[in-house]
């Protein structure tokens, strides 16, 4: 796979009118190839909105270029970027009365002529966007009528219009629940897979972008970008290291963020054998949420017994020093009953 | 057949996939509309010479513009020298703000921008009040008779940029604001400051002075020379032809400047030349007719609900028919046809064109955005 588009050294920031210099991150110097899908993770404020609008030429860098296909973009027209290079922003466009289909239409500003009117080629070119991203059905309808996830689809169908080598999005998911993000991911790397172009995404949703990303671009407040498979940098620490809060941190083992609530007790947990884990794994989720840490030695005095009684269901037990002291029948009536049971402790 | 064939298939059967039919009833019942619209001008323009304190017959009215020479003079003179300038007048000025408002509603993306409310035309009366007060205080009255064509050409410029110097003030608070709403109060504001400052000049004229401008500030598209109509109508068509090249980046615009740019628009160049249309329109218009009320902000939204579509190709020349459609029958309103009586213009303008905006407000969120 060739390197579509590079960065040499690449300082962003702004200048300001005094002339001196805001510096969001320097020393950036990261590759894009045809038909991957990278997400672009970084906590608030480190500048991936910067580092996006520069990449897409609407915003100078302080030092170093981009590169497309071995040309600075500063030496191209914006036409000519255009044509290497589409986007999508956060930011909903509220128009009156435009339906879909001219929306995806004005993809095709940078090939139409000054009217802006679509050839037939132009015209199969817009339809073929509108099916890969699969709103054939939307396609007459306005724009102010669809759904946040809906008119999503509809700019990035918009973008690939544009016949870009490079597509650009700018936290394209915010805004859309958890499903909506979900299936647009994965167009996302469909469609990158699929048409051999780079797609790159910024997001906050790293649980999605670990999964789904071919490749991660990390940037961290104040440092350098940091590129590679999702694997690679959560085994190197390199993930964790950039979004590790004071009492948010990065499991490993899980995947996924843990937080720290403060510590209420310790208890043993045991359950009879022949339990489902997914209890035992929910009641585990349960207790840590309420800040009860699961150890498994000899002196904690409190313990809590899972069992399956006929009848009855699964039963939960609370057992002070030996002696059965409460039973639950739910995961809130034990976590209630926990907090008295302390109490008296 | 392929699975996507076949999907297709089903599609097109359900009448989801209606678009060719759909285009084809589209463009049938719109030409029936650009065919209305035509008729309405046709008509409105014909009532504009017919009607007015005198009525004209209609054969006097075409032998005094196919035949002069054998026309009877009273209605010739009727005709050529106030009916036709008038007519040709409120037909340009009300393109004119139209496009003016149009341009303006979808460089800021805001439904409730247009000239008068966003106070240029108040921008474009000081421009002129202090190039008439100036002359007149250097000894150059006669530079401003209105059969001197130079006189002319220095008002419509003293307005342009009156025009020009308060859009480009708005256009540095709108960086800065993010409602729409508070934009318009900040234009309304823009216009009080202007009109105050006319105000505080008025006092330092001729009593005479004082009365014809203040009768100027109530708009009026009578009046207006044919001399002035060889600077007004060059000026006006200039703006309207500026809007006809632009409609391809004023589409693109709709989607915001971010959009644009990544499509290729020269964002900066579009600003400029979008910003000079509309001063032209609206200080070209306002240094002939005065301040003329809402008939800027109403028409594009009239358009939009007509051909149902924000698309500039159509917008454009929907909005040039429809200005001087809504112009013209404020004007024959403003005369009381049969009557001596004349109300001011303005009066008028804003009795149809105030409601639209209160409309607007009120049904943002269903469709009348810009």
């Amino acid at each position: 796979m060739s390197k579509l588009l590079r960065t040499l050294n690449l300082t962003i920031g702004y200048k300001k009118r005094n002339r001196s210099r805001f510096v969001v991150a320097e020393g950036i110097n990261v590759n894009l190839k045809s038909g991957e899908f990278v997400c672009l993770l970084g906590p608030n404020g480190a500048g991936k909105s910067t580092l996006l609008r520069t990449l897409a030429g609407l915003q100078k860098p302080i030092s170093g270029d981009v590169m497309i296909n071995g040309t600075s973009i500063y030496n191209f027209s914006p036409r000519d970027i255009a044509k290497h290079l589409s986007i999508v922003l956060t930011d909903r466009p509220s128009i009156g009365f435009i339906p879909v289909f001219s929306v995806v239409a004005l993809g095709r500003y940078p090939y139409t002529n000054w009217t802006g009117s679509l050839s037939s080629q132009d015209e199969e070119i817009v339809w073929r966007a509108i099916r890969a991203v699969g709103i054939e059905d939307l396609a007459n309808r306005l724009l102010s009528e669809l759904s946040d996830g809906e008119r999503q689809k509809v700019m990035i169908a918009r973008a690939l219009a544009q016949e870009p080598k490079i597509m650009i999005l700018d936290e394209a998911t915010a805004f859309l629940d958890l499903p909506r993000r979900v299936e647009l991911m994965l167009l996302l790397r469909k469609l990158a897979n699929e048409s051999n172009i780079a797609v790159l995404l910024s997001t906050h949703d790293l649980d999605l972008a670990l999964r789904s990303a071919d490749r991660l671009w990390i940037l961290p407040k104040g440092g350098s970008i940091i590129a590679g498979i999702p694997e690679d940098l959560v085994l190197n620490g390199a993930f964790s290291a950039a979004f590790d809060g004071s009492n948010v941190v990065f499991d490993k083992r899980l995947g996924t963020f843990v937080f720290e609530s403060p510590e209420r007790g310790r208890v043993v947990l045991e359950s009879s054998s022949s339990l489902d884990d997914v209890v035992t794994a929910w009641t585990c989720r349960a207790l840590t949420r309420a800040g009860y840490v699961i150890v498994s030695d000899e002196v904690t005095p409190l313990k809590i017994k899972i069992s399956n009684e006929n009848g009855s269901g699964t039963v939960w037990r609370m057992i002070w020093d030996g002696k059965v002291e409460k039973r639950a029948c739910s995961l809130e009536d034990l976590i209630s009953k926990l907090g008295s049971m302390a109490n008296v402790a | 057949m392929t699975v996507e064939a076949e999907k297709f298939k089903t599609l097109i059967s359900k009448g989801v996939y209606d678009v060719t039919v759909e285009s084809e009833r589209g463009s049938f019942s719109s030409a029936l509309r650009w065919f209305f619209l035509l008729v309405v001008v046709a008509i409105l323009f014909l009532l504009e010479l017919c009607l007015g304190s005198v009525m004209v017959p209609v054969g006097d009215i075409v032998k005094s513009l196919l035949d002069p020479a054998r026309a009877d003079e009273r209605w010739r003179e009727i005709i050529t020298v106030f009916r036709l300038p008038r007519t040709i007048t409120a037909a340009f000025a009300g393109a004119g703000l139209g496009i003016a408002g149009l341009k303006m509603q979808t460089l800021f993306r805001n439904p409730l921008a247009g000239p008068y409310v966003l106070g240029i035309s108040s921008g474009a009366s000081l421009g002129v009040a202090i190039l008439v007060l100036s002359a007149w205080n250097l000894g150059l009255p006669a530079v401003f008779s209105k059969t001197a064509l130079l006189g002319n050409i220095s008002i419509v410029v003293a307005s342009i940029i009156g025009a020009g110097i308060a859009f480009s003030v708005v256009i540095a608070f709108s960086r800065k604001v993010q409602h729409s709403v508070t934009l318009l109060i900040i234009g309304l504001m823009i216009g009080y400051i202007s009109n105050a400052f006319v105000e505080v000049l008025l006092q330092f004229a001729a009593e005479h002075q004082m009365q014809r401008f203040i009768t100027w500030t109530f708009g009026s598209f009578g009046g207006v020379t044919w001399v002035q109509l060889k600077v007004f109508v060059p000026t006006v068509t200039m703006g309207l032809f500026l809007a006809v090249v632009m409609m391809k980046p004023l589409n693109a615009l709709l989607l915001g400047e971010g959009y644009a740019r990544s499509m290729g628009v020269n964002v900066q160049r579009t600003r400029i030349l979008l910003i000079s249309g509309s001063s032209l329109l609206a200080g070209g218009v306002t240094a002939f007719c005065g301040p003329v009320a809402f008939i800027g902000i109403a028409v594009p939204h009239l358009c939009r609900l007509i051909f149902r579509t924000s698309d500039h190709r159509i917008l454009v020349p929907a909005v040039i028919l429809m200005g001087a459609i809504l112009a013209m029958t404020a004007d024959l309103i403003s005369q009381v046809p049969g009557s001596k009586i004349v109300l001011p213009l303005n009066a008028v303008t804003s009795i149809i064109g105030a409601p639209v905006v209160i409309w607007v407000i009120l049904k943002r969120r269903q469709g009348l955005e810009v």
